[in-house]
């Protein structure tokens, strides 16, 4: 007997309607399309380092960091580890149920566990999209597709939504933010070497999903970079060198807790997708508009045999009148609706450390370089709400008495 | 003896939940239910099933874990009217959200559970045979110290839990007893008493938590 889930939220279907037909396209909240919802970060504990709470809406996510002291990689001597925890209960939304543990963060840092499960073709569309060459493939790719139309049908694409499969979710939201704050060194793990092959920190990051309202990457990503750059950790010293060298861990009290090095802070964004056509014509072929624009781009670019075979293909497609329509930090409802789904990853140096589009809607190249852009602006706003959270807490920890007497001690008076 | 905090209705996606707070120890539960069982072979025919899973503040769940998911789901499966809810589950999240005392204590966070799923249950509208509530106190030199600080449980010879339903605003019954070192009859039953006056002191500020939240909640003003 299969299970029937009947605590999904129902999503109403004026939602999509009025953001497929509206002219604007308008969201239920009547929120822009590329306005994000308010962040709220406040620090949970007045007294220990590390523990952030980040709320996006009504998405509520934890984060908290700490570090022990261990042995590292036998192939990566003077690296210290660092692992993300990410694991979905029931209490973000019972539509998730416990018991399937997607705990990739104990891997090895060299050793980058490959996907598993397959997810409508992941490598061709996220490759498809990232450049224009990589177009040809796509939309013969495409017409291979024809035939499984159901691998986009709603829901299909919303990867990070509830309608995906809930293993699927988990593995593949664990991967993206590995992917966003691990793998793009945002932790210097050299400086946590303290004995070269023999002892160095491991920093562990577990993000507890507590309210589901859509968004959880993005909520989570700013959850474990801003909890990363509020711990801190004991202070160290190695007394004596060789065979009878000491390791000394000096507390709180003795001396200052030093921060972790982190070295930029990226940030997820992620948008959603909805297709203004009915979903077999998009499979077909790509937007008419937009592919005037993207052919000429095609042309300088490209050398191309194929060129013209492809060009053929857009040619014999009707043209088509709308854009997919493209929105940021979808709640739970425009999550469950939406035909695909994207995660850009970028710091406030604009550079941009992933891009992941697994499945859905495609979408031109171009409409992903506009994606980049407004994501840029909203990562901006985050990173500059983050340093002002912290630098409040900050400023909140300082013990003036101490300070006090450690500058009389320091005072050169000049009589 | 430390302070306490509490607050109910704090999720929207569950139908019930609740942190409490026991000075450094924070803990947030969510109750669903009751909903369909999730594995068939988990499914009682005349009572309902109850899917406790309790998650630690930092790393994956452990024996220690297990271990508290069994000791409150023999706490809990005696205050809820099970025979209520046929064939259904309970879906019981405890997430520790700050652990506040060493590895081999527990007493502070079943404490803190205990407390914090009953104003979850309330608020998710689960029947309860009665109201229950639970404290902890740590012994030392045949004196009793109710709601120890993380230093003075680590000192001590033996920490006592307890668990009391609650009859017109007094403890009544005792539900659970747990207790780790060692110790004897008489400081076991004067642990007890302490506990018990000291869960009375806690119904009291119980209510008011209750009481706020029945009126934040009250949609028929007029």
């Amino acid at each position: 007997m299969p299970h029937i889930d009947n605590t999904l939220p129902i999503p109403n279907i004026i939602t999509l309607h009025s953001l497929l037909s509206g002219n604007p396209p308008l969201r239920p909240s009547l929120r822009q399309l590329t306005e994000p919802r308010p962040l709220e970060i406040s620090i949970a504990s007045s007294t220990e380092y590390g523990h952030i709470e980040v709320k996006l809406g009504e998405t509520y996510v934890s984060c908290k960091v700490s570090a022990q002291i261990t042995s590292p990689y036998e192939d990566r001597p003077f690296e210290g580890t660092f692992a993300i925890g990410t694991e979905i209960t029931p209490m973000c939304s019972p539509a998730f149920t416990s018991g399937v543990n997607a705990d990739f963060s104990t891997a090895a840092p060299a050793i980058v566990p490959a996907t598993a499960i397959s997810v409508n073709n992941i490598d061709s569309n996220k490759e498809g999209q990232t450049s224009a060459t990589a177009a040809t493939n796509n939309i013969n790719n495409n017409n291979n597709n024809n035939n499984n139309d159901n691998a986009v049908t709603m829901g299909g694409g919303a990867v990070m939504g509830l309608a995906a499969d809930q293993a699927a979710t988990e593995i593949l939201l664990s991967r993206l933010i590995e992917k966003a704050v691990r793998r793009s060194n945002a932790l210097d793990l050299e400086s946590l070497c303290i004995i070269a092959g023999q002892k160095c920190w491991a920093v562990r990051a577990d993000v507890r999903f507590l309210n589901y309202d859509g968004n959880l990457v993005d909520a989570a990503s700013v959850a474990v970079i801003t909890a990363l750059l509020h711990y801190r950790k004991p202070d160290v010293e190695v007394i004596g060198s060789g065979e009878g060298s000491e390791l000394v861990m000096y507390d709180e009290k003795q001396r200052e807790m030093v921060p972790l090095s982190v070295l930029h802070i990226p940030i997820c964004v992620t948008f959603q997708f909805f297709s203004t056509e009915s979903v077999e014509r998009n499979i077909k072929g790509e937007n008419a508009n937009s592919l005037v624009n993207n052919k000429n781009y095609i042309k300088e670019n490209s050398d191309n045999d194929d060129d013209d075979l492809e060009r053929m293909d857009i040619d014999n497609d009707a043209p088509r009148g709308s854009n997919e329509i493209i929105i940021v930090d979808a709640t739970a409802e425009e999550e469950l609706l939406s035909q695909g789904s994207m995660t850009v990853t970028l710091n406030s140096n604009k550079e941009l450390c992933q891009i992941s589009k697994s499945g859905g809607l495609n979408v031109d190249s171009v409409r992903i370089l506009e994606c980049c852009q407004i994501a840029s602006d909203i990562v901006n706003k985050w990173t500059k709400e983050i340093k002002k959270v912290l630098a409040a807490d900050i400023e909140k920890r300082r013990d003036l008495r101490a300070e006090r007497v450690l500058s009389v001690v320091n005072d050169r008076s000049t009589e | 003896m430390s302070a306490y905090t509490a607050k109910q209705n704090i999720l929207q996606q569950v139908d019930g939940s609740a942190t409490f707070q026991f000075s450094t120890t924070k803990i947030i539960s969510s109750i669903t239910g009751p909903i369909e069982v999730a594995r068939p072979r988990n499914e009682k025919p005349t009572e309902a099933f109850l899917s406790i899973s309790v998650r630690p503040s930092t790393g994956t769940p452990t024996t220690r874990e297990a271990f508290l998911e069994v000791k409150l789901k023999k706490i809990l499966s005696c205050m809820i009217n099970m025979e209520q809810y046929p064939l259904s589950e309970i879906q019981i999240v405890v997430q520790i959200l700050e652990s506040g005392e060493r590895e081999q204590f527990t007493c502070m966070e079943l404490a803190c559970a205990v407390n914090s799923l009953y104003l979850a249950l309330l608020n998710a509208g689960i029947s309860l045979k009665a109201s229950f509530l639970s404290s902890f106190c740590a012994s030392k030199d045949d004196n009793i110290i109710v709601r120890p600080t993380k230093e003075e449980l680590d000192t001590s010879t033996a920490n006592h839990l307890s668990v009391f339903s609650i009859s017109d605003g007094k403890a009544d019954e005792l539900i659970y007893s747990d207790s780790i070192g060692k110790t004897t009859e008489t400081e076991l039953f004067s642990a007890l008493a302490a506990i018990s006056s000291d869960v009375n002191k806690i119904n009291e500020t119980v209510r008011e938590v209750i009481l706020q939240s029945v009126v934040d909640d009250y949609v028929w003003k007029f």
